[in-house]
C-alpha cells in the first residue's frame, strides 16, 4: 500500500511486534520501553486528532498502553499489535467524548479550534484550521479520517480496528471527507 | 459509469488501494469526465491540507508515567484519571501543602489538628502540585449503564484515602462500612460542582451524590484498635431502583 502525499506514516513490523510482547511477557522490561517508545507517538497523536486536547491525548495513551498490558495474556499474535492497540486508544477516545459532550465545558483553546476555522484561516494557521474542521466531524467519521490519514492504515485494519465491515470504513471515509471539503472550500483553503 | 463508481475509483486512489485493472478503469473516466476531474482534485487538496497537521510531540514524562505503571511481573494497576499524577496524591500533598480550601470546615471530635493532619476536614479540593507517582492500593472499575468511573484507594503512612470519580444518572447512595477493621473517618474533600451529601458514624459513612462527581474520603488507621495494614471497607453502590453494586476494597 502507499499514500499519494506525506501524511506521517505509522510503518510497523509485525514480526518484531510479537517478539516483543513475548519478552514482554516473559518480563523483560527492555522490550517494554522499546514498544511504549514505538507506539507512543503515534498513538498520542491519533488520540489528539481525535479529542483535540493536549492532556486528554495523554490520558488516553496511557490508558490505551495500561490496557494492553494489563491484557497481554489474553493477545492473539495472529492479529497486529497496532490494530488492538489503536482499537482501544480509539475507543477510549470516543468513549471520552461522549461522556465530555454532555458534562464538560470545553477548554479555552479547544473551543477556538471548533468554532473559529475562519478567524485560523485568516491568521494563517492552517493545520489548526484543518484541526477544526476535523473535529466539527462526527467521532466515528473523524475515527476513519485519523486511521487513515494520520496512521496510513489501509481499509482492512481500519475495519479492523473499528470492527466495522470494510464497506463501512470505504462509507465513511467518502462521508467524512464530502464534510471535510465542503467546510474547507467554503472557508477558501481548496478551490471552489 | 455513475457517480458512486466513480467515487469509489478516486477514492480508492487516494488511498492507495486501487489495483491495475482498476487504475485504468479511473484513468480513462478521468479522460473522460472534467467533473471527475475536479473532484479528483478536492480529494487530493482536502489530503494534501490533513498533510499540513504537524505531528505532535508526547509529552516527555508520558513515557516514563506508562513504563512506571506497568509491572510486568505482576498485576497491573490501571490507569489514574490524571496521567502524570494519581489524583489522590496529589490531594493528599495538597492537604499537606495546605493548600485546600476548606468549605463548611467543622470537627467531628474534638481533636488537634496539626500541619499535615486531615482529621476533621470537609472541604473542597485543589489538584495542581506535582507529585511523584503511586500505584493504588486497590481499585474499582465502574461500569454500568447508569453509573460509570473509578474508586481507587490509596495509602500514605497510615492514611487510607478512597479516590472516587464517577458519573451517576440519577441520585446515588453510597454507603462505606469499615466497622472493625481499626479505621475512624478522617476528612472528605470534593471538587464537585454539586457537592455530595455526607453522613458519618464511627464505623461507617453514607454519601448521597449525582451527576459528575470527584471527591475524596480520608480514613486512618487507629493504633488502640491494632490493626495497621489489611483493613477492608465495603461498598455498596444504590440507586432508586435498588442496589447496583457492591465490592470491597483492600489495603494490601
Amino acid at each position: 500500500m502507499h499514500q499519494l502525499f506525506g501524511c506521517p506514516a505509522v510503518v510497523m513490523n509485525k514480526d518484531r511486534d510479537t517478539a516483543l510482547l513475548s519478552d514482554c511477557r516473559r518480563g523483560d522490561r527492555n522490550a517494554l520501553e522499546t514498544l511504549v517508545r514505538r507506539y507512543e507517538k503515534p498513538i498520542y497523536n491519533a488520540a489528539y486528532r481525535m479529542l483535540g486536547n493536549p492532556d486528554d491525548a495523554a490520558d488516553i495513551t496511557q490508558i490505551a498502553f495500561l490496557k494492553v498490558f494489563e491484557n497481554l495474556d489474553r493477545y492473539n499474535p495472529k492479529f497486529k499489535f497496532f490494530s488492538w492497540i489503536y482499537r482501544i486508544a480509539v475507543n477510549e477516545s470516543i468513549n471520552f467524548l461522549k461522556r465530555r459532550g454532555h458534562q464538560e465545558p470545553l477548554d479555552d483553546r479547544q473551543a477556538s479550534s471548533l468554532r473559529g476555522p475562519a478567524a485560523l484561516v485568516e491568521s494563517g494557521r492552517i493545520g489548526d484550521c484543518v484541526q477544526g474542521v476535523l473535529m466539527e466531524l462526527q467521532e466515528e467519521q473523524r475515527a476513519v479520517i485519523v486511521l487513515r490519514h494520520f496512521t496510513e492504515c489501509s481499509y482492512q485494519e481500519i475495519a479492523d480496528i473499528l470492527q466495522i465491515p470494510e464497506k463501512t470504513v470505504k462509507s465513511r471515509l467518502y462521508t467524512a471527507r464530502q464534510i471535510m471539503k465542503e467546510k474547507i472550500t467554503a472557508m477558501g483553503l481548496v478551490g471552489k | 459509469m455513475n457517480d458512486k463508481k466513480y467515487m469509489e475509483l478516486i477514492q480508492a486512489e487516494l488511498d492507495g488501494e486501487l489495483n491495475e485493472d482498476q487504475q485504468a478503469e479511473l484513468d480513462s473516466l478521468l479522460d473522460a469526465s472534467a467533473e471527475a476531474r475536479t473532484t479528483r482534485k478536492d480529494f487530493r487538496d482536502l489530503a494534501g491540507l490533513l498533510g499540513q497537521i504537524p505531528s505532535r510531540q508526547p509529552p516527555e514524562s508520558l513515557r516514563q508515567s506508562i513504563l512506571a505503571q506497568i509491572d510486568l511481573a505482576g498485576r497491573q494497576r490501571p490507569a489514574p484519571s490524571r496521567w502524570a499524577i494519581p489524583a489522590a496524591a496529589r490531594v493528599a500533598i495538597a492537604f499537606a501543602a495546605g493548600i485546600v480550601v476548606t468549605i463548611g470546615l467543622f470537627r467531628l471530635a474534638p481533636v488537634e489538628i496539626g500541619p499535615t493532619d486531615t482529621r476533621s476536614l470537609v472541604g473542597s479540593m485543589v489538584r495542581n502540585q506535582a507529585l511523584p507517582n503511586e500505584f493504588p492500593r486497590d481499585r474499582l472499575e465502574l461500569e454500568f449503564n447508569i453509573l460509570q468511573g473509578s474508586v481507587e484507594l490509596h495509602r500514605n503512612n497510615n492514611l487510607l484515602m478512597l479516590e472516587f470519580e464517577f458519573d451517576a444518572k440519577g441520585p446515588m447512595n453510597l454507603a462505606l462500612d469499615f466497622a472493625d477493621q481499626g479505621l475512624q473517618f478522617e476528612g472528605f474533600a470534593h471538587q464537585s460542582v454539586t457537592p455530595p451529601g455526607l453522613q458519618v458514624s464511627t464505623d461507617s459513612i453514607g454519601i448521597a451524590a449525582s451527576g459528575d462527581q470527584s471527591f475524596v474520603v480520608f480514613l486512618a488507621y487507629t493504633s488502640e484498635k491494632g490493626a495497621i495494614s489489611g483493613a477492608s471497607i465495603a461498598l455498596e453502590f444504590h440507586l432508586p431502583g435498588g442496589q447496583i453494586h457492591q465490592a470491597v476494597l483492600t489495603d494490601s
